[in-house]
């Protein structure tokens, strides 16, 4: 009935609507159950693995940018001195949005991002970041996990924007960027939640790890962190309903069997997680009962630009991600599904933190069990 | 007879252990009245002056004038005696800032009743002219209104100051209402209507004798069942004379029993009691209990009233269940500060909302010293307290009293949670209680405190403090319990409690601790209450159709 | 002799002529039993400035170590040190977003100044306050913004904003131009509903007597202190009665030179220095109780001099510095900031009106909209008062009330103020626990 170790209690009287998250598990299998804290890239910075260097700001980038459409340096600098952090006057910031051309026309550079010319990000040339070895092979292009040491790790969502400052993180020094998406939406959008299920924790065995979207949000404790101990309700709609299978060692938990994910979230994050060939690593901390780890696969990388381009404006000018750069990065660094038509690759190996602390669980329709 | 002989047994062994104490301490029971109560119980003529609460005065406010009125203001404080507010109420009196308030609030109700709006609701005529004074529209309105805020008649004095009032503001101002404004914020601000005075008469079935007047008994019916002031029904039960029978006493009782507004009564004295009001000033330790917010103090508060009003008015339940109940109710705030799982079927961001609980049986939660309400305002900022908790419960739940400790002692041991030494807090008191001076209080406390344990300074549920295995173990005189849950039934057995509650009763019913002479009364009371099967509409209706209820004498040389 | 014809004339004149005739009580009002004018006495009147600055300080940097008296600020406000026994500072407070969106610079401000994150109708504190000991001036509020643009967060209602003064040389003209009147040569009118209210007051001292009837002798003693506070109610009516005391510390200052408005900081900062001089000069003249001050807004673009960067995509965008564990840049905006609120207190303070000074019937309460402009946190929001409100606020004392509404400062604040409030603030932020470690 409940995630988190329940008496039987509680599931004969409180909740008799409900069933067990990890039904399907065997009778004497227990299930730890999370509400998601934390959920942003995977971001590994360290010195020396930007040897072509950080990223312009976008006033530099917008130069570039107007530059290369043409125009003339007087104008571009009178242009640019009109930014100010954003709080421009509508004409200067008219001129940034529609820095587009086709065929000689101002397009939105933001529903238009191919018609501003590739400002050419630094990629993220070091040797470690997170993920894993989603296709296999170990290639050029791939990293070696900081942690695990896993070779082949595939992340070209870090290649292609890990340069960029406001991506720029480690475990615990979270990137700016993502980490302000997140804090901004976790109150009002539905909460993901992980549920574990393992015959027993202390012993290496088989795992199953589910990952829902709930019907709650989540709450706030006196510090601003997610709310302990808060009951959800798992969204009954199948699509966002994740079973993953793998094995538990020494208490790491990983997915063995690569599966997909699919997780509706919020416009001004990740409209939708949208995951293919999903792989996981967890571990559940024993002194205060958290989860942390890593979840990698692919997503569509327009999804991802999306993140960007949604705030436009503002996205650039105070958070400092040019949006037509990270178009052409994301684009030239999409490396799964090509399109059948095109031969162009639509998707993007990626690595995520995730972070749960624990909640319980409950799944409303218990005919589904 | 088998109760009194454990009650004797219960003193003594307490009086045992404030020997050892070393301390002045004073037990209960009719015989052990403190000098300074009796004092004032002697002096009282039995005619009692209370300060409205702030609670009284918001309601009797919204039921005069609707509950739409915006009451904004710092209402001063009252001192807590003989364990209660109610008692403290009838001894304050008025600080020059605390009357700023009162004037502050009295003229934003009163521009209120006045404005556009209200006037055409709650000004029953209409003034010859706008600009001027009309007395007649003026005496109107301010007899009517006055009449339920001094929750009598007024006099003709009064009512001729009341239009003078009003007629020269409105002459001033050019402005009847402006003028009824100004007439209704000085009776907002009169003693006729903050304090609850009593008024006595002669007794025309004793002669010589006083009693005191219906309105005087209307008021302490009304305060008492209901927590506001009289309805128009009381009062003309007061004015007709019906109050001084019994019959008709007896019919306005259970009318007031059989009103829905009974409940804010019986929470009204449980917050009261219970000492609620010190959730103003309660925090907590965020790095510690990042749980605890405001918000869980509002709705501990309300987890235990609604218990409370549940088992006791809802259920008709014995007062004693209180400390063992398994019944409550909590909102998912709450929940997950207990740790326990509860769902709230409803749309997402919809607002937390109460849904009755009950944990099973054996589950440590029971009985409403496991309620954060009680836990958590009974312990330090960052860490549990066995003995303010063990204090709480002599003091509060037994009306027994325990001495604070010396000035000169050392509490190092104690409030380091940190030393390895002794991880929990039993441990660590058990290091500090090795001093004599201190052990014979600490028996007192901390063999009921320590019971608690499992409920950390928040309400958390915990078995382990420091990684340390809790042992929750205590005593109550000659009965032994493992964990709260026992605790909870040896305070459901032991006679101190329900007599407690009696004394507290009678007390919050009177406004002041009642006299040595009126110890029978009180043994009555009692002896009614366990026959009642503990039932407490039943001894709110016994202390109410008691002529000890309203007993007066007139006053030596008035 | 003449007084009591000027008072009776003004009396008159408000009463609409000769023909009224006035009650004793009124006329009692403001004159003693000898019939001359009362001597003055009434206490100077509180003022009331809103500090705002954007983007705020970093958690762990600004917080004092120990609660209550004897605090020491945390490195990022150390510059306000030489203030410390007037300043008050509440740490852990939040702004609880409710299942609202967070407006990232917007939901901090709305719950620390309006009470409540999601309903732009509620009015700001400042003009709360405004209402209630404002209305006798000839500003009822001055707002002022330093960094060049007309935004506000001062609001009546969601369609009554007022817009910020930008420039103050025209705040000058506003209040020391040829409108302007010298408080101490000006005629004095009583007021009317003061007199009307002290009028009906006395009524009741009268019944005094009937009222004590049969009381005991405790019961009268106490009866005897609500009429002393009555007396004292009564007392402060007299003094609003007459003329005020003149107001000594008045002085029209000289009139300043323009500063370039705009984002640069350091402009920003000239215009606050030419503000703080002309808002502290307004209160000492009697022309104004309540000012809001902008010194940048939520989403601060101030920038250094020479630079496109802006503080607030410095705080996005700038890395932790490993070495100090915060952001260098933003910390040396933070620090211009806290220098210019101590640079608005010394204003306030160098008006000296006898043994006191005007920083002491002033508050000034500082807020900014979070508690961690990086992420947009609404945690932990660093919350400040200065001033002794005449005695009404202790000060020198940290607070800390983790995981409490930030909207507690507003309501302490305004309970300090006087004004009659009990509970304020929205959904979860809705309090009616004020701050009783600072309340006198």
């Amino acid at each position: 009935m409940f995630g988190r170790n329940l008496s039987s209690f509680w599931a004969a009287t409180a909740l008799a609507a409900c069933a067990l998250t990890s039904g399907r598990a065997a009778l004497a299998a227990e299930t730890k159950s999370f509400v998601v804290s934390w959920f942003l890239q995977a971001a590994n910075s360290y010195d020396g693995d930007c040897p072509d260097g950080i990223n312009p700001l976008p006033e530099d980038m917008f130069r570039i940018e107007l530059r290369s459409i043409g125009l003339p340096d007087n104008q571009i600098e009178e242009i640019v001195g009109g930014v100010n952090g954003g709080d421009a006057t509508p004409e200067v910031e008219d001129t940034l949005v529609n820095r587009g051309r086709h065929n000689g026309k101002p397009m939105n550079a933001y529903t238009y991002p191919e018609t501003v010319p590739d400002v050419g990000f630094h990629e993220v040339k070091g040797k470690y970041a997170y993920g894993f070895n989603l296709d296999g092979k170990e290639t050029a292009t791939n990293y070696e996990d900081p942690d695990t040491h896993e070779k082949g790790v595939d992340n070209q969502y870090w290649r292609a924007l890990g340069c960029n400052i406001n991506h720029r993180g480690t475990r615990t020094e979270r990137p700016a960027e993502w980490s302000l998406h997140w804090e901004l939406n976790r109150n009002s959008m539905p909460a993901w939640l992980i549920s574990v299920t393992a015959d027993d924790f202390t012993k290496d065995g088989d795992v199953t790890v589910n990952l829902y979207k709930a019907l709650e949000r989540v709450s706030r404790d006196a510090n601003g962190y997610v709310r302990a101990d808060s009951t959800f309700r798992i969204d009954p709609d199948p699509r966002w309903q994740n079973t993953l299978h793998g094995k538990i060692k020494d208490g790491a938990i990983s997915i063995t069997q690569p599966h997909e994910v699919h997780l509706s979230g919020d416009p001004y994050m990740l409209t939708d997680l949208d995951m293919t060939k999903a792989q996981a690593r967890l571990k559940i901390n024993a002194d205060d009962g958290t989860i942390e780890g890593v979840l990698g696969g692919y997503i569509p990388w327009r999804r991802v630009l999306f993140i960007y381009g949604s705030s436009g404006w503002n996205s650039e000018t105070m958070l400092g991600t040019d949006i037509p750069g990270a178009y052409h990065a994301l684009k030239r660094h999409a490396d799964a599904y090509p399109d059948p038509k095109t031969g162009m690759n639509t998707a993007i190996s990626t690595a995520f933190r995730i972070v749960g602390i624990p909640a319980y669980v409950v799944r409303m329709d218990a005919k589904a069990e | 007879m088998k109760i009194i002989k454990k009650r004797f047994r219960s003193t003594t062994s307490l009086i045992a252990g404030l020997i050892a104490c070393g301390a002045a301490a004073v037990a209960t029971g009719p015989s052990a009245v403190d000098a300074a109560t009796e004092a004032v119980a002697q002096e009282s003529n039995g005619v009692v002056i209370r300060r409205l609460s702030q609670e009284q005065y918001e309601t009797i406010i919204a039921d005069v004038f609707g509950p739409g009125m915006k009451i904004g203001g710092r209402f001063e404080p009252v001192p807590r005696e003989e364990g209660l507010l109610a008692v403290g109420a009838a001894r304050v009196g008025l600080t020059t800032a605390g009357f700023e308030q009162y004037d502050a609030i009295a003229r934003t109700i009163a521009a209120q009743v006045v404005d556009p709006t209200h006037r055409k609701v709650l000004i029953p005529c209409k003034p010859a002219a706008a600009n001027g004074p009309d007395d007649a529209c003026a005496k109107q309105f301010l007899a009517s209104a006055g009449r339920l805020l001094y929750r009598r008649p007024l006099t003709d004095r009064e009512i001729n100051l009341q239009v003078k009032a009003a007629n020269q503001g409105a002459t001033a101002l050019k402005d009847f209402y402006a003028g009824i404004e100004s007439s209704l914020a000085l009776m907002l601000v009169a003693p006729q209507f903050l304090y609850r005075q009593e008024r006595m008469e002669a007794d025309p079935d004793n002669a010589g004798q006083m009693r005191l007047n219906g309105y005087a008994k209307a008021s302490r019916l009304s305060f008492l069942f209901w927590n506001t002031a009289p309805d128009p029904q009381l009062l003309s039960a007061a004015e007709s004379g019906e109050l001084h029978t019994a019959k008709g006493l007896t019919a306005q009782v259970e009318r007031l029993m059989a009103s829905p507004r009974m409940e804010a009564g019986v929470r009204a004295f449980f917050t009261d009691m219970l000492g609620f009001d010190k959730f103003g000033t309660l925090a907590k330790d965020g790095s510690i209990y990042p749980k605890f917010t405001t918000h869980v103090s509002e709705d501990a508060q309300e987890q235990t009233l609604r218990t409370i009003t549940n088992l006791l008015l809802v259920n008709r339940g014995d007062y004693r269940d209180l400390f063992t109940t398994r019944k409550t109710f909590l909102t998912p705030l709450l929940a997950s500060v207990y740790g326990v799982p509860l769902l709230q079927n409803k749309p997402n961001g919809y607002p937390e909302s109460w849904h009755a609980q009950e944990y099973p049986a054996g589950d440590p939660r029971a009985g409403i010293l496991t309620h954060i309400s009680f836990v958590s305002l009974h312990s330090h900022p960052g860490r549990t307290s066995p003995t303010i908790r063990g204090k709480a419960m002599r003091e509060m739940i037994m009306c027994q009293r325990v001495p604070d400790p010396p000035g000169n002692v050392n509490f190092t041991v104690v409030q380091d949670t940190t030393n390895p030494l002794y991880k929990t807090a039993r441990e660590r008191l058990t290091a500090h209680a090795t001093e004599a001076m201190c052990t014979g209080c600490h028996k007192i406390t901390d063999p009921l405190g320590l019971s608690l344990e499992n409920f950390d300074s928040a309400g958390s549920y915990r078995t382990k403090e420091n990684g340390a295995a809790l042992d929750t173990s205590g005593t109550l005189n000659a009965a032994t319990f493992k964990d709260a849950a026992g605790l909870g039934q040896a305070m459901h057995d032991s006679p101190a409690v329900s007599q407690c509650l009696v004394r507290r009763l009678s007390t919050f019913a009177l406004g002041r601790q009642t006299a040595p002479t009126e110890s029978d009364w009180v043994k009555a009371l009692n002896d009614g209450f366990a026959a009642d099967k503990y039932r407490l509409p039943d001894l709110m209706k016994r202390i109410a159709t008691s002529p000890e209820f309203f007993r007066v004498k007139a006053r030596p040389g008035a | 002799m003449s007084k009591v014809m000027n008072r009776r004339r003004v009396l008159r004149g408000m009463l609409g002529g000769a023909a009224v005739s006035v009650g004793v009580p009124l006329l009692d009002c403001f004159l003693n039993s000898n019939g001359t004018a009362m001597a003055g006495g009434a206490p100077l009147p509180l003022c009331f400035t809103s500090w705002f600055q954007g983007l705020g300080y970093a958690p762990g940097y600004w917080e004092p170590k120990t609660v209550g008296a004897g605090y020491e600020f945390g490195p990022q406000l150390r510059a306000l040190t030489p203030m410390k026994d007037r300043i008050n500072i509440f740490s852990g407070m939040k702004a609880y977003l409710d299942a609202h969106f967070a407006g990232a610079h917007g939901s901090g401000p709305q719950c620390i100044l309006q009470g409540g994150v999601a309903d732009n109708a509620l009015p700001s504190l400042d003009q709360i306050v405004a209402d209630a000991i404002g209305s006798k001036t000839r500003f009822r509020s001055l707002e002022v913004s330093c960094d060049g643009d007309q935004e506000s967060l001062s609001r009546r209602s969601a369609s009554a904003i007022n817009p910020s003064e930008p420039s103050p040389l025209a705040l000058y003209g506003r209040i020391f131009g040829p409108d302007f009147k010298d408080p101490n040569a000006a005629d004095f009118t009583p007021d009317a509903h003061v007199m009307v209210r002290r009028s009906a007051l006395s009524m009741v001292k009268e019944e005094r007597d009937t009222l004590a009837g049969d009381l005991g002798a405790s019961d009268r003693v106490r009866l005897d202190e609500y009429f002393t506070s009555l007396r004292e109610l009564e007392k402060r009516l007299e003094l609003e009665l007459q003329k005020p005391e003149p107001l000594a510390a008045c002085k029209v200052p000289a009139k300043g030179d323009q500063a370039t408005p705009g984002l640069v900081i350091d402009d920003a900062r000239a215009n606050h220095r030419l503000f703080a001089g002309l808002l502290a000069h307004a209160f000492a003249c009697g022309q104004t109780q309540v000012a809001a001050v902008k010194f940048s807004g939520s989403l601060s673009n101030l920038r250094k001099p020479g630079s496109q960067q802006t503080f607030h995509m410095y705080t996005h965008e700038e890395s932790i510095d490993p070495k100090v564990g915060y952001q260098v840049n933003v910390e040396w905006f933070s620090n211009q900031c806290a220098e210019s609120l101590l640079e608005f207190a010394r204003a306030l303070e160098s008006i000296r009106e006898g043994d006191q000074t005007l920083l002491d019937r002033s508050i000034v309460m500082y807020s900014t909209d979070g508690g961690y402009a990086r992420t947009h946190s609404t945690d932990n929001i660093p919350m400040m008062t200065i001033g002794r409100a005449s005695g009404r606020l202790k000060t020198g004392v940290h607070v800390s009330a983790p995981g409490d509404t930030a909207a507690r400062v507003g309501l302490t604040v305004m309970q300090a103020l006087g004004v009659p409030i009990g509970t304020w603030g929205a959904e979860s932020n809705r309090t009616s626990k004020t701050i009783t470690e600072v309340l006198a």
